[in-house]
């Protein structure tokens, strides 16, 4: 049961995609119950692979293509089916189904002909996706692993660009492509570099002898894999692409920060764990890695104006928690505190997003300076908002507290026992990052739902509406659910997540630190009205929205040098190497242009060209003679 | 027996007249003249050089002297080809010289430069009939198909 239902999780997304991407027009009217069946039935096969590992136990080997004989190795396009890659699935699953229920609504009908909607193209995309992500967490085969890792890539860089009618979409598109094929690059080479020195990438053979292969090839393996996991995952110093990701369509943004494309980078890092063990160095890098981009991204997302860029810098900082989770494991079975942040993150961040989607239709914007007041207005939807934020900041006993304190105790674990400044870096940075959480998450929460109402945008809005669809509601009850409730997990935990407990000194003072924060934030919005962002400096406040100017850094060392690179190809390439053809062609009109003058079409002419040429041939002979 | 600079001279005479006909005549019967002129010089040069020992000028520097072998030497045998395709040649050469001056009314060379790239010269850009440049060729048929 458990074979068939992990090969199902791949399979079905990926067939209903191809069938929404291929068959065209003919298929249309039923593009949405294709979507919305294929997520239904995936979701259920996730189910039912958790329910078969848990009574069963895991499975190792699943074919799914057989063997490949590369000649230097075997490589075995397998699956494989464990608690891991179960609750991941289960996670993606929801998420995925709830999208694409979402979608149906938000982008129902054709839209305008200036943006037309496509849903029929964005519903097969979402399904790519998921099929994608499936596709890595349940890979035995680290190509195969890698396979699903691209294709994850090409369909994040379809849905950020969807509409592809606006340059910034366009441009936000390329710019996420770009940086996670930066990234990617070093996944390749560690795969590489694992079929030549270890002679194979199966998963199980890697986990079984990473401590027989060198140390040097281990670290460089593992360095080179974080490289694609700070990739993917929008880790410093590449998460740039993230905030820009926001240009795509707001279920794209649920999907790819909540549970597909930042996940895949943790999960990474979780499934290869043994890996990162026998690498002390790129455990560590990893920690600091984490440690900078969650207080860094939370400091971003307090200075934002946009709803949705707070919620993108709040995914950085919160997927650089599950990164420092699973860099704090001491043994192989500690990726607990990290995956179950994964899980509840995946739930509270994708009706994060929905939500912020609604208030998007409702307010016909995504700057919080024109929402305001959703509590009078629409007092079901603020009170999910403030679950959601609630769980993001961490505030018992919603999911996001019970995950947020594991990784915190996992981190104060370690730094108690040999863990080194690492891990109490990490545990520093946590803390404060709690504390700013705490702080935009309450801001967030002041400005989109207490307040008046505000005049809407001057534009007139990008579409205003007036009450929600069910569609796009009723699955903000379905995500309230494990947002509320994952914390039973630990009531009885299964065998992955037993590694994730809670001290309590540590667990206190990371709650009262949000709690703190909320409390100070809400006190100045109510009583003063006044926004906590203003307190900051101006320019501060302005280095810290442009997320700390990274995106001129990179511009400066990366992009124009690029540029310039290629201004120089080209050149070389018109000057240098076509040079020769064209040098030839003007060589010859040249030479027939001057020879024409000589055909002035007078016989004396031509004949004195013969007497000269018979008087040269003559002198010639006389001379050599 | 004569003396050898005698011939050469008249050779000469005639070949720097022919080039002068040649080279600076308009009139395409004096142009003619001027070619024939110059034939015939290359014709007396043949015979002279017939009656040269054999080795040419050098055996004769030696002190060798008179023809030596068959008296239908070569020269000779050449001046008599000479002659003949000197009589086709100038037969067909008339023959466009009045088909030229029937068509154009004239016989000054300097003014036929229809074959050649239109250029400053100044001659008369090339006549157009059913899109295609008119030739010498297809101006003689047409004026002979004009007298019948």
């Amino acid at each position: 049961m458990t074979t068939t239902a992990a090969l199902l999780t791949v399979i079905i997304p990926a067939v209903v995609s191809v069938l929404g991407l291929f068959t065209g027009s003919r298929w249309r009217p039923w593009a949405r119950e294709w979507a919305v069946l294929g997520s239904l039935t995936c979701l259920g096969a996730a189910v039912l692979e958790v329910y078969g590992v848990l009574a069963d136990g895991p499975v190792r080997q699943i074919t799914l293509l057989g063997e490949v004989d590369t000649g230097i190795a075997v490589l075995s396009l397998d699956l494989r089916a464990d608690e891991l890659s179960a609750f991941v699935a289960v996670a993606v699953a929801l998420v995925a189904c709830c999208v694409q229920i979402y979608s149906t609504a938000y982008l129902g009908g054709e839209g305008t002909p200036d943006e037309p909607l496509r849903y029929p193209a964005f519903a097969a995309t979402v399904s790519l996706f998921t099929s994608a992500m499936m596709l890595v967490i349940h890979a035995e085969d680290l190509v195969l692993l890698l396979m699903g890792w691209e294709i994850m890539g090409i369909s994040s860089y379809l849905l950020i660009g969807h509409h592809s009618e606006r340059d910034s979409a366009r441009a936000a598109a390329v710019k996420a492509f770009l940086v996670t094929r930066f990234g990617d690059l070093g996944v390749t080479i560690a795969v590489v570099m694992l079929i030549v020195t270890a002679r194979t990438t199966a998963i199980r053979d890697l986990l079984a002898r990473a401590e027989e292969l060198p140390q040097s090839t281990v670290t460089a393996v593992a360095l080179l894999l974080l490289m694609g996991v700070a990739g993917k995952s929008a880790q410093f110093p590449l998460h740039t692409w993230l905030p820009d990701a926001m240009e795509g369509p707001t279920p794209v943004s649920a999907l790819i920060h909540a549970a597909t494309m930042v996940a895949a980078g943790v999960f990474l890092v979780a499934r290869l764990l043994p890996l990162f063990l026998a690498a002390d160095a790129a455990l560590t890098v990893a920690a600091v890695i984490a440690s900078i981009t969650m207080l860094g991204a939370a400091l971003a997302a307090l200075a934002q104006d946009d709803l949705k860029r707070v919620l993108a810098w709040s995914t950085i900082s919160q997927v650089a928690y599950m990164l420092a989770g699973v860099s704090m494991a001491q043994a192989a079975t500690d990726a607990g505190p990290g995956v179950f942040h994964l899980l509840s993150h995946a739930a509270f961040k994708a009706m994060l997003f929905l939500i912020a989607g609604c208030v998007t239709h409702l307010v016909g914007s995504t700057l919080m300076v024109h929402m305001g007041g959703l509590q009078r207005t629409n007092l079901k939807l603020s009170v999910l908002f403030g679950i959601g934020l609630a769980a993001l900041a961490g505030v018992p006993p919603l999911s996001g507290f019970w995950s947020k304190e594991t990784v915190l105790t996992a981190a104060e674990h370690s730094a108690m026992h040999g863990g080194g400044w690492a891990a109490w870096l990490v545990l520093v940075s946590g803390m404060l990052t709690a504390l700013v959480t705490g702080i935009y998450a309450a801001r967030a929460y002041g400005l989109v739902c207490l307040g008046d109402r505000r005049p809407p945008p001057a534009d007139g809005g990008h579409g205003v509406h007036d009450h929600l669809p069910s569609a796009m509601t009723g699955v903000l009850y379905v995500l309230a659910v494990p947002t509320v409730l994952l914390g039973l997990l630990m009531v009885h935990p299964p065998e992955l997540l037993e590694s994730a407990e809670i001290a309590l000194p540590t667990a206190a003072l990371g709650t009262l630190l949000p709690l703190a924060g909320i409390a100070w934030v809400l006190h100045l919005q109510v009583r003063c009205h006044r926004d906590v962002a203003d307190l900051l400096p101006g320019a501060f406040r302005a280095f810290l929205r442009s997320g700390y100017r990274l995106d001129d850094v990179q511009d400066a060392l990366v992009v124009r040098p690029v540029k310039a690179l290629a201004r120089v190809v080209a050149a070389g390439d018109r000057d240098v190497v076509d040079a020769g053809p064209r040098g030839t062609a003007s060589l010859a009109q040249a030479g027939g242009i001057a020879l024409r003058r000589a055909q002035t079409g007078l016989a004396t002419g031509y004949v004195t060209w013969l007497v000269a040429g018979a008087l040269a041939v003559g002198i010639a002979g006389v001379v050599l003679a | 027996m004569i003396h050898l600079a005698g011939p050469l001279l008249l050779a000469a005479a005639l070949a720097g007249t022919g080039i002068y006909g040649l080279l600076a005549r308009r009139n395409a019967i004096m142009v003619l003249i001027g070619a024939e002129l110059l034939m015939n010089a290359a014709n007396v040069l043949l015979v002279t050089a017939s009656t040269l020992p054999a080795g040419g000028l050098s055996a004769l520097a030696r002190g060798a002297s008179g023809p030596s072998g068959d008296p239908l030497i070569p020269g000779q045998v050449m001046a008599v080809f000479v002659v003949t395709i000197a009589a086709a040649e100038i037969g067909l050469a008339l023959a466009v010289i009045l088909l030229l001056f029937r068509r154009r009314s004239t016989s000054d060379l300097t003014l036929v430069t229809d074959l050649g790239e239109a250029s400053e010269s100044g001659s008369t850009p090339p006549r157009q009939r059913d899109g295609e440049p008119v030739t010498a060729a297809a101006v003689g048929g047409q004026s002979l198909q004009e007298e019948r």
